[in-house]
């Protein structure tokens, strides 16, 4: 149990650096994104930033196979590729540092520690990464007994859940940035409402998934109707509120949806509203079909 | 603020419980809009610096150095054509960032605030991406000490949208109208640029008719982002009534027809300038209108070189003269070598 509640604290923490991470680190690609022409100056900050997000997906599965003879090699393997990433970027920093692309090691922009701060990340993960190479030499169970061991993922499923996850996290990050940078004294910002409910509802879908999920077949059921009626009303909200104001999103929203604005698209409705409706019909159909198998 | 999207919004239950703002209401023609500038010298200079595009990407000491070029060639450009000129005002037209944060914001505002020039802005479509609220923004613009950017809580369409009456001697000799041109049009999948709308031309129109003596229009510029859909009409006419500068991007205004043009042809507007299209400068006489595109002022995201071959960044000028002309000057500053620096001129506009 006690083991169970330091996974998921360090979990929720993860959650929540990788949502802030993604999204911030998409704003600082987006001002690249025209030309790449800023790559260099780019890259590494953009890795920084989303290497939670990675940090997360690797602790989770590591997490689900702890028990498991696929421990070692994904203990291994994960190790192996995040000291290699923390030691690229720790050489990248560097190496921008010394050749001026980075000023000094405290611009101030971009973060107020940066490049202090992505040198931070990068080391944090080089450490991290050899410890867990080194701890998956001291396991019992041989390397390859891991790659023995056929891989019971997810399929399909699994893909399309990382997917939903990736965006969910982007639209938490929105949310928490947002509370920064939200038009607060707009005449319309009671119209983001719905946009910023269906944020929220996608990282409680995860949180439903991946911790609270349990309970009887009609529990489940219930839950999942719930989850789909609520998208689904959200959704319409969103819609209804577009008929009213069209400007509504242009003006409050701009900072949320960089991509749209850079590029012309309207996709935030779509990011915002398919993606948790599609996901509450996939749990409809999964226990549809658990019914069946029992 | 947009009193009728507010309470067309307010029907909805969910609103009444989360719409925080009112709004209050100003005549048209309210004075609060307008500030008042003088002729300094025979002449009245104003740098239109546009596309600056500050972002994350940006090296701020190589930009800031860059941007102090061109405000110190116009400088020159002033004394050059009148030794007792100087630039008297900075029109900034939009898209001076573009994903940035506070940080990077303050450095390009202060930049241009320690040049102790008057200067005022008019939003692009891009100036409200980046980490920071548009609260926030409003006051930044605002905060400056030679900011002249003051933002008017009223019912129409836009933020930027505000007269300077430049005068000499205590009589009204010029207006310069900021028109915010907006953002985008929303679209289902793909959005069109927006442009400026109906109220904002009523909002205009009521400026320029409390303005003029008798029955004569005060002779006023416009500035503003986003280029209007005559700039391309204009264009097809080009070997016409090109006065200088070069089109080397397609012209992207708004799919919407405003009518500001119409207004303003009548109301003794003499020119309109925007930015937007970072590779035009082309500029033209229309209708008896001068419409031109400023010059990208920065290197940031894309710019184009000249048939000639020289980078087309740099500011443009418009040299106001008292009785009721006025002068254009392109010029053009290299964005490796500073001191390599090129121009385009008309007088007598």
């Amino acid at each position: 149990m006690k083991e169970k509640i330091v996974t998921r604290c360090l979990e929720g923490v993860l959650y929540i650096l990788a949502a802030l991470g993604l999204f911030y680190g998409f704003l600082v690609l987006s001002s690249d994104l025209q030309d790449f022409s800023h790559w260099n100056y780019i890259v590494p900050i953009v890795l920084a930033y989303w290497s939670p997000v990675y940090l997360l997906f690797a602790f989770h599965i590591l997490v689900k196979n702890a028990h498991t003879k696929r421990a070692k090699g994904l203990l291994c393997g994960n190790g192996i590729a995040l000291g290699l990433l923390g030691l690229l970027g720790m050489v990248w920093v560097l190496t921008n540092v010394i050749r001026n692309v980075y000023h000094t090691f405290f611009q101030g922009i971009v973060s107020p520690l940066f490049p202090f701060d992505i040198f931070a990340i990068f080391v944090f993960e080089f450490i991290f990464g050899l410890m867990a190479f080194i701890e998956s030499h001291l396991m019992k169970d041989s390397l390859d007994s891991y790659l023995q061991t056929p891989t019971a993922g997810r399929g399909w499923r699994g893909f399309f859940w990382a997917i939903f996850v990736l965006i969910a996290l982007y639209h938490f990050g929105a949310f928490l940035f947002g509370l920064g940078f939200a038009y607060y004294t707009s005449p319309t910002f009671g119209l983001m409402m719905p946009l910023y409910l269906l944020m929220l509802l996608q990282t409680g879908m995860v949180l439903y998934e991946e911790w609270i999920k349990k309970g009887s077949l009609k529990t489940r059921r219930i839950v999942a109707l719930s989850l789909l009626g609520t998208a689904a009303v959200l959704s319409s909200l969103m819609l209804l509120f577009n008929l009213v104001d069209p400007y509504y999103l242009v003006e409050n929203g701009t900072a949320y949806y960089p991509l749209d604005w850079l590029m012309s698209l309207d996709l935030a409705p779509f990011l915002a509203c398919l993606p948790p409706l599609i996901a509450s019909l996939a749990f409809l159909v999964a226990k549809d079909k658990a019914k069946k198998a029992a | 603020m947009k009193v009728h999207r507010f309470w067309l919004g307010g029907v909805l239950p969910l609103l009444a419980l989360c719409s925080c703002s009112a709004s209050s209401s100003i005549p048209l023609s309210s004075d609060e809009y307008v500030k008042d500038l003088n002729f300094s010298s025979d002449v009245f200079n104003i740098l239109q610096l546009t596309d600056i595009h500050y972002s994350f990407a940006t090296n701020l000491d190589s930009a800031n150095a860059y941007l102090t070029a061109v405000k110190d060639q116009a400088e020159k450009e002033a004394k050059k054509y009148n030794a007792n000129s100087k630039i008297d005002l900075i029109m900034v037209t939009g898209d001076t960032l573009l994903e940035a944060d506070k940080a990077i914001a303050n450095s390009v505002y202060d930049l241009i605030d320690s040049w102790k020039i008057p200067y005022d802005f008019t939003y692009g479509n891009h100036d409200r991406q980046g980490n920071w609220s548009p609260d926030w923004m409003k006051n930044r613009l605002e905060k400056g000490d030679y900011s002249l950017y003051d933002e008017v809580d009223d019912d129409i369409w836009g933020h930027s949208n505000y007269v300077l009456d430049i005068k000499t001697n205590g009589t009204l000799a010029w207006q310069i109208y900021s028109l915010d041109s907006n953002s985008y049009l929303p679209g289902a999948i793909v959005h069109s640029y927006d442009y400026i709308h109906d109220d904002q031309v009523q909002w205009y129109e009521a400026q320029a008719d409390v303005a003029k003596t008798g029955e004569n229009y005060v002779p006023s510029l416009a500035y503003f982002h986003i280029p209007l859909r005559q700039w391309v009409t204009a264009y097809e006419n080009k070997d016409e009534d090109t006065i200088l500068g070069e089109a080397h991007e397609s012209f992207c205004p708004s799919k919407h027809d405003s009518s500001f043009f119409d207004a303003a042809k009548s109301r003794n507007m003499k020119g309109m300038f925007c930015g937007h299209d970072h590779s035009n400068d082309w500029t033209c006489q229309y209708e008896g209108v001068v419409l031109g595109y400023g010059v990208k002022a920065n290197r940031e995201l894309y710019y184009h070189k000249s048939d000639a071959g020289y980078d087309i960044t740099g500011g443009s000028i418009v040299t106001l003269h008292k009785e009721g002309t006025f002068d254009l000057t392109h010029f053009y500053v290299n964005t490796d070598d500073t001191s390599d620096v090129h121009e385009a001129r008309a007088v007598g506009l």
